[in-house]
């Protein structure tokens, strides 16, 4: 397994902030990855989750071509039944998840096609904080952290560190990642993550260096708290920006803003970075109208970037540690709406990337009969997304998922 | 026949029975056949039961005189405790009465040493070049005068409505009234602190609670309503109607982007930070999104008003926000029906709006709460409040014990006459303008005042402002900018122009603060919530980006100073509420060098503001730049400031 060596952090400690002889300033975890000696333990599992944001139509996506409810509710989002990448009898891909298909037939694809929660809720926003949030009530002043951030809080406790969990892509921290004690860290691109004051000037990098080694005048309460977290971004941000300038992919990612993510969380990941969550987004999923054109280039891009990077992982001998899923806040109504596009609906489908998960469907698809009749119909859920989290917690990242989200059934999608 | 009978005097009937008793097992053992045969234990046994009975008789006795003796004296200590009540009652009357007349004097103290000031200024104003000196002493000496007749005139009203302790006028320093334009507003360029510090402490606090005295920035947004379904518009077919609807999405999604834009510039701008501020607190306070309905000219509407009422009654503030269109659907009033009621809106106004939740209502009285809202519902095409009656439940309802057939007018009155209402908002402005901790006895001062003035804002505020708590030590340096305050203070402390709002608006967007948007009903947490790792980089990165133009040179020349020691010292206590500590100073003052003597900067402009703008950079991307207070700069004798300081 290559594995970057510890000798590359414990260059960094010499080089990268120019803090010799400062570690008492370190964040722990930079300071006991380099006394650490590579082996099987130093190389822990690790969780990359995929938001489709504004709502994937998964009746586009693993489509029910037969099912009479489909046929006759799609007209121009239906996708002809000749271009569908068939699966059985009964559901296909949709053609532009060629690499889907592959790795399903590799045995390294796994689908959950119904997975919901009760009482849906229709808007974006709180649907989406109850995905975040693993909590019904959404975000609110009873529930003010993440599922991740929770979840890194009952893995690690007082060693938890921001670097623990990475989101990639975006400018906000998502909702998910907020814990009691930090709340991750997040970049759009890592070579962004940095401090560009300086201005590329030597001497003014040097100066803001020098300026953050120094302790505060008087240590104590939010000054302590912000210096803290200085270090914790500053020193981060050197490691991050290292560790992806320095990556070379094993293979040719597509250019797609999911698939430069991606490329950059197969680059920490090589690198050895010590975080165990990574969580990436890829929006524009709200296809209210002209659906064909917008979700088939979005399919395209999402298989596209996935395949490149589960083919990545493998060839640098990555892979069986790593586990991606992807989710939605709700899949879409079933029959179309007077735009050529369709609106909001409930339940969608999961999918689980990796050599240990279970291939194939892991349950039954939702009834397209027996729907939500609200507007134009909306699937019911036969799989709550919190056993989804609960399991992979448990069985993948060994965290007791129980104190984070509540009592869920185990489900067997992992082998 | 030998009789052991003893009559001995009862006072009552248990001791005549007694003797009776007595008698009659005496008679019955004399009258025993077995009497005669076994006298001696039986004649010790009679004794003892007699004994026994004299000790019973008289522990009763002892137990009813007790009683007696008790109950004379709970009359006694009755009477005793309502002399007290009256004594007290008596006792503060006869202190306000006292604190009246002293009040009154002291007003009328501050009044006639102001008619000498302006004496004195005429004097002076008139006076020939001879006495020009003369005169003006005479005015210096008359405006000290004055200084002190107000503030033992604040001081005797403030033992009057019994709130926080005014600080003494001699405490009021450069780094206060900083402190005060900063937490009373947005911050502002040292000769706007200088202006305000030579006000001293009273009127500075007057110039920013009046704000009314100031100009207003009148059309900052015009804003429009939705559009209604035109009739012609049935007959469209369903392309068309989603065209159509398209543009109107488009249309709001717009007017909310400007209104945001507008807002912060009038923020950057405008000549009553405080009315800002509070608006700014209030929109924080009653929380709305307009995400909810996206209606972004019911969200202007509700803006407005809480720009309007920011600082008036309370009530009104309530009240307004319980007929509040965009309020009504975020909070599904709008389906708040007479017999099939929802709750949201009637739960938060009392659990987040007004009480806080567990403070005084029961389950039953959010029930009645949500009732008495019923009907109260908006247009949808024009985002003006709509009352339907039919709608309204106007069965009797029990609020607090009281009954009556309430709607919500009557709710808001309800609320006000609870105690818990005055707490539950004073305590939360001491967090916004004070600091995170609040001891009781300070929030339960507040709420006195604001209850006296039956929740008129102003005395409250006034009162705030002036006090010792506001300034103390405890508030000092510890309270981290929202990404709103970071950003507009930094310009109006800089006087940046030309500033891009939509650039500004971007930035506190990811920050976490998007204007319009706050997270849920509870508003935004605040406090270290503001800072990760990844925002607090993206912090350092912005102010260095907002600051770069700054012309320093034009800033600094005047003080005619090139020392890189108190250039350095100048700027960051223009900047930093918390000193820095000697080695970061050091560092700085090494990077800046020494510059060349003021009158060469003009030639060298451009390189000068370059070293300038680098040490400008430096401080603002410093863990202490993102907290704001004011504190004494301790590693500096002022006497070096000082030459920095313009008058």
């Amino acid at each position: 397994m290559s594995h970057q060596p510890i000798a590359t952090r414990r260059d960094f400690l010499n080089r990268g902030l120019g803090l010799i002889g400062a570690s008492a300033v370190l964040p722990d975890f930079l300071i006991q990855s380099a006394q650490a000696e590579p082996s099987a333990q130093s190389a822990p599992q690790i969780l990359v989750v995929i938001e489709m944001s504004g709502g994937n139509d998964t009746l586009s996506t693993l489509i029910p071509y037969g099912n009479k409810a489909y046929v006759e509710g799609r007209k121009t989002t239906r996708i002809p039944e000749n271009e569908i990448i068939k699966l059985d009898a009964e559901l296909g891909f949709h053609p532009r998840l060629k690499g889907f298909k592959e790795l399903l037939d590799e045995g390294q694809l796994g689908i959950l096609p119904g997975v919901g929660y009760p009482h849906p809720n229709y808007s974006h926003f709180s649907s989406m904080d109850i995905w975040h949030m693993a909590d019904e009530r959404g975000r609110c002043p009873d529930v003010p952290h993440g599922w991740i951030g929770r979840a890194i809080e009952g893995g690690f406790a007082e060693k938890s560190e921001p670097i623990l969990s990475v989101a990639v892509g975006a400018d906000k921290s998502p909702p998910a990642l907020k814990g009691p004690r930090h709340s991750g860290i997040t970049f759009r691109r890592p070579e962004s993550f940095l401090y560009t004051g300086a201005q590329n000037d030597p001497a003014r990098k040097a100066l803001y260096q020098k300026l953050h080694k120094q302790p505060v005048a008087q240590p104590e309460g939010n000054i302590d708290f912000l210096s803290h977290t200085a270090v914790a971004a500053n020193a981060s941000s050197e490691e991050i920006r290292r560790l992806a300038s320095a990556y070379k992919p094993k293979v040719e990612y597509p250019k797609s803003g999911l698939a430069n993510n991606l490329r950059s969380i197969a680059g920490l990941i090589n690198g050895g970075l010590d975080t165990r969550i990574y969580y990436t987004l890829q929006g524009g999923y709200d296809t209210h109208s002209n659906q064909r054109k917008a979700h088939d280039r979005l399919l395209g891009d999402l298989n596209d970037a996935i395949f490149a990077f589960q083919k990545d992982l493998a060839q640098q001998g990555q892979d069986e540690r790593v586990l991606t899923f992807s989710f939605s806040e709700f899949s879409r109504n079933i029959v179309e709406n007077g735009s050529n596009g369709t609106d909001h609906g409930h339940a969608g489908a999961m999918f689980f990337f990796g050599p240990r998960v279970k291939p194939g469907l892991q349950a039954a698809y939702p009834s397209l009969e027996d729907v939500y009749k609200v507007r134009n119909g909306a699937l019911k859920h036969n799989m709550d997304f919190r056993a989804v989290y609960s399991t992979v917690l448990k069985k993948w990242l060994h965290i007791p998922s129980e104190p984070i989200l509540g009592s869920f059934p185990d489900l067997d999608i992992l082998t | 026949m030998k009789s052991t009978l003893t009559v001995f005097p009862s006072k009552n009937l248990r001791g005549m029975s007694a003797t009776v008793l007595g008698c009659a097992l005496g008679l019955s053992l004399c009258l025993s056949p077995h009497a005669q045969a076994d006298s001696s234990p039986l004649e010790a046994a009679r004794a003892a039961a007699e004994k026994a009975r004299q000790e019973q008789a008289a522990a009763e006795k002892a137990v009813a005189e007790v009683k007696a003796r008790a109950e004379a004296q709970a009359a006694e200590k009755a009477a005793a405790e309502k002399a007290l009540v009256e004594k007290t009652a008596a006792a503060s009357k006869a202190t306000e009465a006292l604190r009246a007349q002293e009040t009154f004097a002291a007003d009328k103290a501050v009044r006639s040493t102001k008619a000498a000031l302006a004496k004195a200024r005429k004097a002076a104003k008139e006076a020939t070049d001879a006495d020009k000196e003369a005169r003006e002493r005479d005015v210096t000496s008359a405006r000290e005068t004055v200084l002190r007749a107000t503030e033992r005139a604040a001081q005797a009203k403030a033992a009057v409505i019994g709130g926080l302790k005014p600080l003494a006028a001699s405490a009021w320093n450069y780094e206060k009234a900083r402190h005060l334009l900063f937490r009373a507003g947005f911050g502002g360029s040292p000769e706007e602190v200088s202006r305000l510090h030579r006000m001293g402490l009273f009127a500075a606090v007057d110039y920013l609670v009046d704000y009314h005295l100031q100009p207003e920035t009148a059309g900052w947004f015009d804003a429009f309503p939705h559009r209604r379904t035109a009739p012609y518009e049935h007959h469209l077919n369903a392309a068309q109607k989603a065209e159509l609807n398209q543009s109107r999405v488009s249309f709001r999604q717009n007017q909310h982007h400007r209104l945001r834009r507008a807002w912060l510039r009038r923020m950057a701008e405008t000549k009553r930070p405080l009315q800002e501020k509070l608006a700014l607190f209030w929109h924080g306070h009653f929380a709305c999104s307009f995400l909810a309905g996206e209606d972004s000219y019911a969200m202007w509407r509700q803006n407005e008003m809480f720009r309007h009422r920011a600082s008036e009654n309370f009530g009104a503030l309530l009240n307004g926000i319980a007929h509040d269109p965009a309020m009504i659907r975020y909070l599904d009033n709008h389906v708040n029906f007479k017999g099939s009621g929802n709750e949201n809106l009637g739960r938060e106004i009392l659990e987040l709006f007004s009480m806080g939740e567990g403070q005084g209502y029961t389950e039953k009285d959010l029930a009645e709460a949500a009732r008495a809202l019923t009907g109260y519902n908006f247009e949808y095409h024009n985002g003006q409040f709509k009352f339907v009656a039919s709608r309204h439940d106007t069965g009797e309802k029990t609020l607090f014990g009281q009954k009556g057939n309430f709607g919500g007018d009557e709710l808001v009155s309800l609320i006000l006459q609870q105690p818990a209402t005055s707490r539950y908002i004073t305590g939360k402005l001491f967090r916004f303008f004070v600091h995170d901790n609040p001891d009781k006895g300070a929030v339960e001062q507040m709420a006195h005042v604001l209850r006296s003035h039956q929740y008129e804002m102003k005395p409250m505020l006034r009162n705030l402002f002036r006090s010792e708590e506001f300034f103390s030590e405890r508030s000092m340096g510890t309270h981290i900018k929202s990404p709103v305050e970071l950003m507009i203070s930094a310009i109006r402390t800089l006087k940046l122009t030309n500033v891009d709002f939509a650039s500004i608006d971007g930035t506190v967007s990811n920050l976490g603060q998007r204007l319009l948007e706050p997270p849920n009903v509870a508003g935004w947490e605040g406090g270290r919530a503001w800072v990760d790792a990844s925002s607090l980089l993206q912090r350092y990165n912005v102010m260095a980006k907002l600051v770069a133009p700054v012309d320093l040179v034009a800033w600094l020349q005047e003080s005619g100073n090139a020392d890189p020691a108190v250039v350095v010292d100048s700027l960051a206590r223009a900047l930093l509420c918390v000193p820095l500590s000697k080695p970061k100073r050091q560092e700085l003052i090494a990077y800046l060098g020494p510059l060349p003597p003021p009158e060469q900067w003009a030639g060298k402009r451009n390189e000068i503001n370059t070293r300038l703008r680098a040490v400008l950079v430096a401080l603002v991307s410093l863990p202490e730049y993102q907290l704001a207070r004011n504190a004494p700069i301790r590693f500096q004798p002022s006497s070096e400031l000082a030459v920095i300081t313009r008058q």
